[in-house]
């Protein structure tokens, strides 16, 4: 792996395991630090990295990374992020806001693996293999911790529903 | 594939999570056409889904690297490094290192003795010549006293006492008692001062005897100086010596050290 294709991967990759850790932990800063550490380890073993595997290095890194994070430090502050979406929506929009915020809250009421599991298959669009090998489940686990997430997530939102009804 | 009441929920959700083949997605849709209360289910699955926000991380530009940045930092580089630093020479022993400082200090420190005796010696050789200069006038005025203290039994007796404690002050007192012979036993002294002004005045007479005889101290001061200094010298010659078997053993030790390296070299 050249330089050039390291920096190309920062440019490709950098925002979406910025995301992915964000999300989950919910600190700005320290899912900075957990980014750099992999983008750090991803130019130390450049030689020996697949190429085409780089982003599930990435990732790999990083979400290992961040259960070392939430292992030593526990942060349940729920923060800016879903704050500042809520800031830059149009009031128009209000009711249907309501039910995504609704929707976040109940994401991060989940457990870390659920909500790595979710926000990889969501934003990044894996699939279960890879996500699998990011996360080191098998294929199987992936497939029922994150059905049995989304089933959570769909009975609070139906619950909800009929709350509102 | 055959979806149904007990399976359905399972292929919906691989259905959300896109992980089914077009034709097994395709039998989805005709599963839900054909049974529309399970459409809900499967929007209120896409409801809870996760739509892609763009979140940009804040500085990617700390995060770019170029290759002649990190050149210095190249592990093989370092390893090279490592070795050419290491077989060259041995590792210092801090053991070895200590008992060469303190034998290059108790080397510094001999030198150091033998420079200031070796600057000591000629001081005293041009004391010792000036004293002997100077003690030759009182060792013949002496012998006057005497013959005076023959001649005159009072000055004999004022003397007496003196002469127990100094033999100098007693020869200037018996000066001053005969006035007849106090020229010449005062430039037998060299003090021309006291001799102008000398009186029968016994006030002054002691006063200049005083003085004399504090002279005359000091000069007995500065012979008793030569025996002082022979002795110091005496025991600096042995302090040479003493110094001398102290920078025998500290070679000899430092000897052993180098011999003892290169033994270990040599293996």
């Amino acid at each position: 792996m050249t330089d050039i294709a390291y920096n190309n991967a920062v440019d490709l990759y950098a925002d979406g395991v910025y995301r992915f850790i964000v999300k989950n932990i919910h600190h700005e800063e320290d899912a900075r630090d957990i980014v750099q550490t992999a983008f750090e380890k991803l130019w130390v073993n450049r030689a020996t990295v697949d190429p085409l595997k780089v982003k599930s290095y990435l990732f790999t890194v990083a979400y290992h990374q961040m259960i070392d994070h939430i292992r030593k430090v526990k942060k349940h502050s729920i923060t800016d992020i879903y704050e500042t979406e809520t800031n830059s929506l149009d009031p128009v929009y209000q009711p249907q806001h309501a039910l995504k915020q609704t929707i976040l809250k109940a994401i991060n009421e989940l457990n870390p693996t659920q909500k790595s599991l979710i926000l990889l298959k969501d934003y990044e669009g894996y699939n279960y293999q890879e996500i699998g090998e990011i996360m080191n489940l098998s294929e199987s686990q992936v497939k029922v911790y994150l059905h049995r997430a989304r089933l959570i997530l769909k009975d609070k939102l139906i619950h909800l529903q009929k709350a509102s009804a | 594939m055959e979806l149904n009441q007990d399976n359905y929920e399972n292929y919906l959700l691989l259905y959300v999570d896109n992980e089914l083949t077009a034709s097994e997605r395709a039998a989805v849709e005709a599963f839900l056409i054909s049974n529309p209360t399970y459409t809900t289910e499967l929007k209120a699955l896409q409801a809870v889904q996760l739509n892609a926000a763009f979140i940009e991380y804040p500085d990617k530009s700390s995060l770019y690297r170029f290759e002649e940045m990190n050149a210095s930092l190249e592990p093989a580089f370092k390893k090279s490094l490592y070795k050419n630093s290491t077989s060259g020479g041995q590792l210092i022993d801090l053991n070895k290192l200590y008992w060469t400082v303190g034998s290059i200090a108790a080397i510094s420190l001999g030198v150091v003795i033998g420079v200031k005796i070796f600057i000591k010696e000629p001081v005293l050789t041009q004391k010792e010549q000036v004293i002997i200069a100077k003690t030759s006038p009182i060792i013949s005025s002496k012998g006057v006293n005497m013959q005076k203290m023959v001649d005159n039994k009072i000055v004999t007796t004022t003397s007496q006492p003196t002469l127990l404690e100094n033999t100098q002050v007693a020869s200037t007192q018996t000066i001053y008692n005969e006035p007849s012979l106090i020229v010449t036993e005062a430039v037998a002294i060299e003090n021309k001062e006291t001799v102008t002004e000398n009186t029968p005045n016994s006030a002054i007479s002691t006063a200049n005897s005083s003085s004399l005889a504090t002279e005359s101290r000091v000069e007995k001061e500065s012979f008793e100086e030569i025996n002082t200094d022979d002795n110091d010298r005496v025991i600096y010659i042995s302090n040479i010596e003493l110094d001398g078997d102290k920078f025998r053993g500290i070679t000899r030790r430092l000897g052993a050290i180098f011999r003892r390296n290169k033994i270990e070299k040599n293996k």
